[in-house]
């Protein structure tokens, strides 16, 4: 097999029936990777001889006729903010970088390897996650493979290149104010921000507690519900992860959209976001059938309090090492970092009052509808090193601002997928599918939908 | 005080460094003080007296979070 099928479940397929071995699937990843990534700096470790051993102990079972599972020889890689045993945890910054090696591996790594899948490495992100651009300036930039002087988005950047330069895939980032959406958004990949509490975060390096969400991105819909289902299920060390058992989602996918009722979110939705973000939720709108366009109050007020409570419990995160290394952060938010831990308390306890506010006035919304769509970016990949983008008329400086539409979501935690939409654009741009509480099937289903549609499509770079 | 006065602000930020032991230099400090200003902006527009008033029955973090 000269090249390898662009899917995770054909993949695994092909293991299965006998047409590839677990070994060539992995040498033939780790010679894309070798090969490629250097032009897109989306790896920061490679982990050769671990992904090895995994295939030959795949290629083993198989041989003795053992049941396979579902991710059983599919390659994938993790942002390095995930304990992986044996390397240092970076979170995308040289002031962890003298830290020892993890003694094992987070919750999801060892979910995904009990679910078959080879790991291939750590991936390059935004230092300690507090960005959306992955320009790292200890650890490079990484590119965007459809056009390498833009940016891969952030902070899980190089999950997002791994994904569309086809290196693997699936990968897993963090998400705390759009860190999965809008990488997949600007490098035209599948994501899934699931339901705040869903998925564990043991194991993982924090950035902001209580906005923490951990999730998958992939060249599908089908390989995001394959991993999303490979991962679920309660967590005692996680005090936020939620004690529900795993509901599967993969059976669930060919319902398609039928008998939902969406409505496209406009508002702030619409004077947040360019003209192609805006057509492309339109076009997913149309395509699953939106009975109605729809505003959400108050999510202007809603993205400035997750601003203000990430900065804040961001910044007493670090306040330690901003007083004894400050030499060692990442120079583009140190004083981000520094300004929230300023912050005087009663502003933060406003902020969290406001989230459940907030929150009561989404919940409303799900009682006339089951999905919401919006755009899950302003605009596409900016160039690197680009300060602002405009919309509509005004300026907004690019680092912070790549998450103006996605923050108001998971502030309140709710359940997002991430689909690609082209439109004969020469770059992508996602939109949100965003669900009710728990209700990652319906994000799914409606992914899914738009893919068999023909509307949404991930064209991994050949 | 007012979120969105200037000396205000940059009283309060060198104050508040100084409490935290945080040791800024002039560039860091005023750099601080324009991220802090942007913050204090943010802040102002979810403490309206009329949200203040509709928030006061609003909890304060997801409960899962705290779960005892």
């Amino acid at each position: 097999m000269s090249r390898l099928p662009a899917t995770a479940h054909a993949l695994n397929k092909a293991f299965a029936q006998g047409e590839i071995s677990a070994r060539e699937i992995a040498l033939t990843t780790l010679e894309r990777i070798a090969s490629i990534d250097p032009r897109l700096n989306a790896y920061t470790a490679i982990t050769t001889e671990r992904a090895l051993a995994e295939a030959d102990q795949l290629d083993q079972r198989r041989l003795r006729g053992e049941a396979l599972p579902p991710l059983a020889g599919v390659p994938y890689a993790v942002k390095n903010l995930f304990d992986i045993e044996g390397l240092t945890t970076l979170a995308g910054a040289r002031l962890l970088s003298r830290n020892p090696p993890a003694r094992r591996d987070a919750v999801l790594v060892q979910r995904m390897q009990a679910n078959g899948a080879l790991l291939t490495g750590a991936l390059n992100m935004d230092a300690l996650a507090y960005g959306f651009t992955t320009e790292n300036t200890h650890y490079g930039v990484t590119r965007n493979p459809h056009d390498h002087d833009r940016v891969a988005g952030g902070s899980s950047g190089g999950s997002g290149a791994a994904v569309a330069a086809g290196l693997v895939p699936i990968t897993l980032g963090s998400d705390t104010n759009g860190s999965i959406r809008v990488p997949s958004s600007l490098c035209g990949v599948f994501g899934l921000k699931p339901t705040f509490g869903r998925l564990s975060r043991s194991g993982s390096f924090p950035f902001v507690h209580s906005l923490d969400h951990l999730g998958p991105l992939a060249s599908c819909a089908t390989d995001l519900a394959l991993a999303y289902d490979a991962m679920q299920g309660p967590d005692p060390h996680d005090r936020a992860c939620a004690q529900l058992p795993a509901i599967g989602v993969s059976e669930q996918l060919s319902q398609g959209k039928a008998g939902l009722r969406v409505g496209l979110l406009t508002g702030y939705f619409d004077t947040h976001a360019g003209p192609q973000a805006r057509q492309a939720a339109r076009a997913a709108a149309q395509a699953l059938g939106a009975q109605d366009e729809v505003v959400l109050p108050g999510t202007a007020e809603a993205r400035a309090a997750a601003f203000v409570i990430t900065a804040a419990q961001g910044g007493a995160l670090h306040l330690a090492a901003l007083r004894e290394r400050p030499e060692d952060f990442e120079p583009l938010s140190r004083e981000r970092l520094t300004a929230g831990a300023l912050l005087p308390a009663a502003w933060v306890h406003a902020a969290q009052c406001y989230r459940e506010h907030f929150r009561r006035q989404a919940m409303a919304l799900f009682e006339q509808f089951d999905l919401l769509i919006a755009p899950a970016t302003p605009v596409c990949a900016t160039v690197i090193g680009q300060p602002q983008f405009e919309i509509n008329g005004s300026s907004f400086p690019t680092r912070p601002s790549m998450g103006l539409l996605t923050q108001p979501i998971s502030f309140i935690g709710l359940p997002v997928a991430v689909a690609p939409i082209w439109q004969g654009a020469r770059l992508p741009i996602g939109v949100q599918l965003i669900a009710p509480p728990w209700r990652e099937d319906l994000c799914l289903r409606a992914a899914h939908a738009l893919e068999q549609l023909g509307i949404a499509e991930c064209r991994s770079v050949p | 005080m007012s979120p969105t006065d200037p000396e205000t602000i940059a009283a309060y930020v060198n104050q508040a460094a100084a409490l935290q032991g945080l040791v800024l230099s002039p560039e860091r400090l005023a750099e601080v003080t324009t991220v802090f200003t942007t913050l204090a902006g943010m802040a102002a527009t979810f403490q309206t007296p009329e949200l203040t008033a509709a928030m006061q029955q609003a909890t304060l973090e997801p409960a899962e979070a705290y779960r005892p």
